[in-house]
């Protein structure tokens, strides 16, 4: 308590000299890699030490869902990216769905390495009752003269991708007004929350206007949203990062592009300790295509895709199963390839950043349609759980009542289903219940041993066996749904 | 020439043989199909246990050192004890060893074998560098205590010295935050506490110089706590780096032993599959083949059955029952090929055995019309029946019932008996009608009589036959006898004595023979005086002495002119003695006068001889009884003497 009030006083002191300040904003980056798109994490690095270096004071606050999916990430939990944040001079990390990819102690575990304070306001360990041990509901940053709450609220959606309902997630407004409310009596001068889309469908900004700022993460383009409050969207590997001006009266809130900022040699050391002696393994050559693909967000999620009809080939030819299916949110290259282009192993754990491992299932006609119903059940959110498939061909139209939506389901070969039973290869987060998909009552037909493999070493070793590959759209999976009426 | 291949391909023989060649062919085929495949499932199955197995076991090892490795390598970063850490280091170092010699040991070409050879070695490295960067975080770690605890000692010390209480609070805030710092985990904590010892030493320095001075170096000097701190970062993010890219290469590691593993399971999954698909295919071609000969064999039966059972059947019936084959018969019948020819042959052979079995028909008829209207005494039996009779035979057994064999008498049932079982009649059998004193001979014959197998017994009158029989038998005895006699004398002869008795051999007796010679004396005196009619009669009267004292079972001989010869088998000499006395004084006491005799009777002389020695044979006896007559003749006549071997010692016997 007595640092506490030495703090405040030592921050009243300076604020007579401050006149502006800077808040940093970005989400959605765990890419370690730089991308053609100009998105690199030194360059970030670089553009936050310029700015920190500049008069004004600054803050770097991360929006989260970076942790996972990375490669490295399936070997480390996420420790090196907590590293590279501390070399990153993030001033607060909102704990967001992807961090939680390896649950609650593993957040715990890296709280201590952390050099900032990891937010998470809306969320509690149902074991506890209790906020994430080493997660604090909001944190007190001094900027200049200032004091700036951060605040983070999920949606709980957590529970159904991540979490598997280990958490209780609070969707109202109440409590969390409370914890503004304290941050305010504690000194805070503006307060900021970090939330994501799906939270403000339950709760509408409108309920949130005691709040200064509020930043969503996406995956996508960077924009201003409103003025008041200030609401941006902001996140996704590019070369945007959101930035807010705060003057002693007015904020404002505007798009920064870091692709030619030079990249920060400290932090590329500190990445380098991470990927010094992985270039025997990444750099390893695949295949050449022999077509151009592509793997963006929006065709992985509503239609099928080449690169994903290749990603899902190579899983039921490993498998040997009759079908497979994974959720189009597992595949997040989000790029394109020309002809010519040769994949290597790192292209491929790009694409299939969560690693995960593949399982076969025994299923009936009845569950494949149940399932491939759930697919495109939020189809019009170009939702992640879109499934890409092989072996399988469906129709679908987004107009028609949930559940109703599935027209027509037959093999490769056109031919309808009448076999009693099939086997499926789908994904371990499916299996878990991701994505709310229901495997609880199947069969689970795979060894352990090779399901202890993972998807990207299963695609890499399909496509090393070709010298060229011809990515192509078949007809799997086909969309009905009218003109005009593809949601939004 | 056409017909004749026509019939080789036609032929039962040729089809029959090349159906079982067809058999044996399979069977040879199936046999070497068998030992062909045996061979090659040998040779799999022992590729799999030489090669694939002792791979995929390598693997297991291969497989169990990553995991070593990656525990090592997990204990290492997370060791407290720089020893320790050496420790573990020596042992990752072996393990790589293990697994490279293990590698080495299975690469055979593999492409991920090679590539799993690259990653471990980058393995090494890698976690030695991590073991480097961890025993200098341990020792900034220990630096970094021994600091904090001197700076918390000065800060007691001087907390005691000072007096001020403002400077007291900071030093007392001091104390807090170096304790915190020692005792929090969390960085973003540790640096604002870090934040707030910067400010209290900066308060420090202005208040109380001395604590400053004090404290200060060694907080805030090189090597201080600040230093030492950051330090300890740099070691700690250095050491979570290669963690994690120990981590990974050790995760690739594994996973490329994953996936040779899982090739190399699956080569044999596969090779294993591929017998099992071989060997079913095996089993097929098999079954095939088995099924294949099975309806050779089927079809060869009924074929057969077709062709040759059932023609058999049909032939036996042919044969058996009918007795003509007729050309509908022969139609049923394939007539080029053996059975058919057979056939055709056969057909000709019964329509020849038919016609003559006609002619026979006929002939019996014929017989038969014969046999009934001849005077033959015949008689017909079936079996033991009387078929027929003739009037003559009927007349012959008059008054009896004639209606089976039975009652015929007994010569006729088994004479009809033997020629029934065809025993070659050696004896005629004969029938004497007591009666009307007449014999007759019954043949029997087998013959058919009103189409029907019977006995014909037919009954020949012989009596004349046999009457001229005994006859001739009766003149053929006297004609025999008169041969051996003589004519005047009516004794036997001396042709009967060289043919008979001179080999005469004696026999079981006790005694041997005697031969008794006699000869009239004065003869030819007698003859020249009284005329040779005379001297018959009275050679005929010494004759019918002799033969009058001959036993029974002795021969009288007339030996030569007035010579006569007595031989008598098993006799004693005294009875020869008795007989030739007899005889000598029967011939005197006829008394029959002899006018130059000096017995003035006729007499006659004897000599004597009797077998002595078994062997000795009749001629030597003779000769014997020759020189015993000489002596009689020598001692007067008249008398006997009797051989008595070289000393004629002899009974000479003068009657008178």
């Amino acid at each position: 308590m007595k640092r506490m009030i030495t703090a405040l006083l030592a921050i009243s002191l300076m604020s007579a000299n401050v006149e502006a300040a800077k808040i940093i904003f970005t989400s959605n980056a765990p890419e370690l890699y730089p991308d053609e798109n100009g998105y690199s994490l030194a360059k970030i690095s670089n553009y936050v030490k310029r700015m920190k270096q500049g008069d004004e004071p600054v803050l770097f606050i991360h929006g989260g869902d970076s942790l996972y999916p990375n490669p490295l990430s399936v070997y480390d939990k996420g420790a090196h990216m907590i590293s590279i944040m501390n070399a990153m001079s993030v001033d607060a990390l909102g704990i967001n769905r992807r961090e939680f990819n390896d649950g609650f102690d593993q957040i715990s575990l890296l709280s201590t390495q952390a050099l900032f304070p990891m937010v998470l306001s809306n969320l509690l360990d149902r074991r506890t009752l209790s906020h994430v041990e080493g997660v604090r509901p909001y944190a007190l940053l001094p900027l200049g003269d200032m004091t700036i709450a951060v605040l983070m609220t999920v949606s709980s959606e957590v529970n159904t991708t991540f979490l598997f309902n280990q958490a209780v997630v609070d969707e109202t407004s109440e409590q969390l007004l409370r914890w503004v409310e304290q941050a305010r009596q504690q000194g805070a001068d503006k307060v900021m929350l970090i939330t994501e889309n799906s939270y403000l469908k339950s709760v509408p900004l409108n309920r949130l206007g005691s709040l200064d700022i509020i930043m969503v993460t996406q995956d996508g383009p960077d924009k201003v949203h409103s003025e008041h409050p200030l609401v941006m969207f902001s996140g996704g590997i590019d070369d945007e990062l959101a930035v807010i001006d705060i003057q002693s009266t007015t904020m404002t809130g505007h798009v920064a592009h870091i692709a030619n900022e030079p990249p920060d040699d400290q932090l590329q050391t500190v990445i380098k300790r991470y990927t010094s002696q992985l270039d025997v393994v990444l750099n390893q050559e695949l295949v050449t295509l022999a077509a151009p693909m592509d793997s963006h967000r929006s065709t992985l999620r509503s239609e099928e895709s080449r690169w994903g009809n290749i990603v899902l080939d190579a899983i039921r030819h490993y498998t040997r199963a009759d079908f497979a299916a994974t959720v189009g949110g597992g595949i997040r290259g989000y790029r394109d390839y020309e002809a010519g282009y040769v994949l290597t192993r790192r292209d491929v754990q790009r694409e299939l950043p969560f690693g995960g491992n593949v399982y076969v299932v025994e299923v009936n006609v009845d569950k494949i349609k149940q399932v491939l119903e759930h697919s495109v059940s939020r189809v019009e959110d170009l939702d992640g759980r879109f499934l890409q498939v092989s072996g399988l061909h469906y129709e679908y139209d987004g107009s028609k009542p949930v559940g109703l939506r599935i027209l027509n389901v037959t093999n490769a070969q056109g031919q309808p289903l009448n076999k009693g039973r099939y086997t499926l290869a789908i994904s371990d987060y499916m299996l878990e219940g991701g994505d709310g998909y229901d495997f609880s009552n199947v069969k689970v037909v795979s060894d352990n041993l090779s399901s202890q493999r993972l998807t990207w070493n299963i695609v890499s070793d399909y496509l090393e066996q070709f010298d060229t590959i011809s990515p192509a759209i078949e007809g799997r999976i086909i969309n009905r749904t009218p003109l005009g009426n593809t949601g939004n | 020439m056409s017909d004749e291949s026509l019939s080789i391909r036609r032929s039962l023989r040729a089809r029959i043989a090349a159906t079982v060649f067809i058999m044996v062919l399979l069977m040879l085929i199936s046999g070497a199909f068998s030992l062909y495949y045996f061979s090659q499932l040998n040779s799999a199955v022992s590729k799999q246990s030489e090669q694939e197995l002792p791979a995929l076991k390598r693997l297991n090892s291969i497989q169990l050192s990553i995991t070593r490795l990656a525990t090592l390598s997990n204990e290492i970063s997370n060791s407290n004890s720089p020893a320790y850490s050496r420790i573990l280091m020596s042992q990752v170092r072996q393990q790589i060893e293990e697994l490279q010699l293990s590698l080495k040991a299975l690469s055979t070409g593999n492409e991920q074998v090679q590539r799993l050879t690259e990653i471990v070695a980058k393995v090494e490295p890698s976690v030695m560098n991590m073991s480097r960067s961890k025993a200098m975080l341990d020792q900034v770690e220990d630096a970094l205590f021994a600091r904090t605890t001197e700076a918390l000692r000065q800060t007691i010390e001087h907390y005691k010295l000072v007096e001020q209480a403002s400077t007291k609070v900071l030093l007392d805030g001091l104390w807090q935050d170096l304790n915190q710092l020692a005792i929090n985990k969390h960085l973003y904590e540790q640096n604002r506490t870090l934040i707030n010892i910067r400010k209290t030493l900066a308060s420090l320095a202005q208040r109380d110089e001395l604590s400053f001075q004090a404290i200060n170096p060694l907080i805030s000097a090189p090597k201080g706590v600040f230093e030492l701190l950051s330090q300890k970062e740099v070691y700690r993010t250095e050491v979570l780096g290669l963690s994690t890219q120990n981590r990974i290469l050790l995760g690739n590691v594994v996973d490329f032993g994953h996936r040779v593993y899982i090739e190399t399971e699956d080569t044999v999954t596969l090779q294993a599959n591929d017998i099992s698909t071989s060997s079913e295919r095996f089993i097929d071609v098999l079954t095939v083949m088995f099924v294949v000969q099975l309806l050779v064999a089927f079809s060869l039966i009924i074929y057969l059955n077709r062709e040759l059972f059932r023609r058999l059947q049909a032939l036996k019936h042919l044969v058996g029952q009918q007795k003509s084959i007729t050309d509908d018969d022969v139609a049923l019948f394939d007539e080029r090929n053996e059975l058919g020819v057979l056939v055709k042959q056969l057909q000709n052979y019964v329509d020849t055995i038919t016609a003559q079995q006609r002619q026979i028909e006929t002939t019996s008829h014929q017989l038969q019309t014969i046999i009934k209207h001849s005077h033959m005494k015949v008689a017909v039996f079936q079996n033991e029946w009387l078929l027929y009779s003739s009037e003559s035979l009927n007349q012959l057994f008059a008054g009896q019932e004639l209606s089976c064999i039975d009652d015929f008498p007994e010569a006729v049932q088994l004479c009809v008996r033997l020629s029934r079982h065809e025993i070659q009649e050696t004896d005629k059998q004969a029938y004497f009608d007591e009666q009307n004193q007449h014999w007759y001979e019954i043949a029997s014959n087998a013959v058919f009589w009103d189409n029907q197998q019977a006995d014909l017994v037919c009954l020949m009158d012989v009596t004349e036959q046999v009457k001229a029989e005994q006859e001739f038998k009766r003149t053929l005895m006297v004609v025999e006898s008169e041969a051996k006699k003589d004519p005047l004398t009516g004794l036997l002869n001396r042709k009967l004595f060289d043919t008979q008795v001179a080999s005469f051999q004696s026999g079981e007796g006790e005694c041997g023979y005697a031969v008794l010679l006699f000869d009239v004396d004065y003869f030819k005196q007698y003859n020249d005086q009284l005329g040779h009619l005379q001297g018959d009669n009275i050679l005929k009267m010494v004759a019918s002495v002799i033969k009058r004292n001959t036993p029974a079972s002795g021969l009288a001989i007339r030996y030569g002119g007035e010579e006569f010869l007595v031989f008598i088998p098993d006799c004693l000499e005294r009875s020869a003695v008795n007989i030739a006395q007899s005889i000598v004084e029967d011939v005197y006491n006829q008394h029959i006068p002899h006018p130059t005799s000096p017995h003035k009777y006729l007499t006659v002389s004897c000599g004597i001889s009797v077998q002595k020695g078994a062997e000795d044979p009749v001629l030597k006896v003779f000769d014997q009884a020759d020189k015993s007559l000489y002596k009689a003749k020598g001692s007067g006549r008249n008398c006997m003497m009797v051989w008595r071997d070289l000393h004629q010692v002899g009974s000479q016997k003068n009657l008178h």
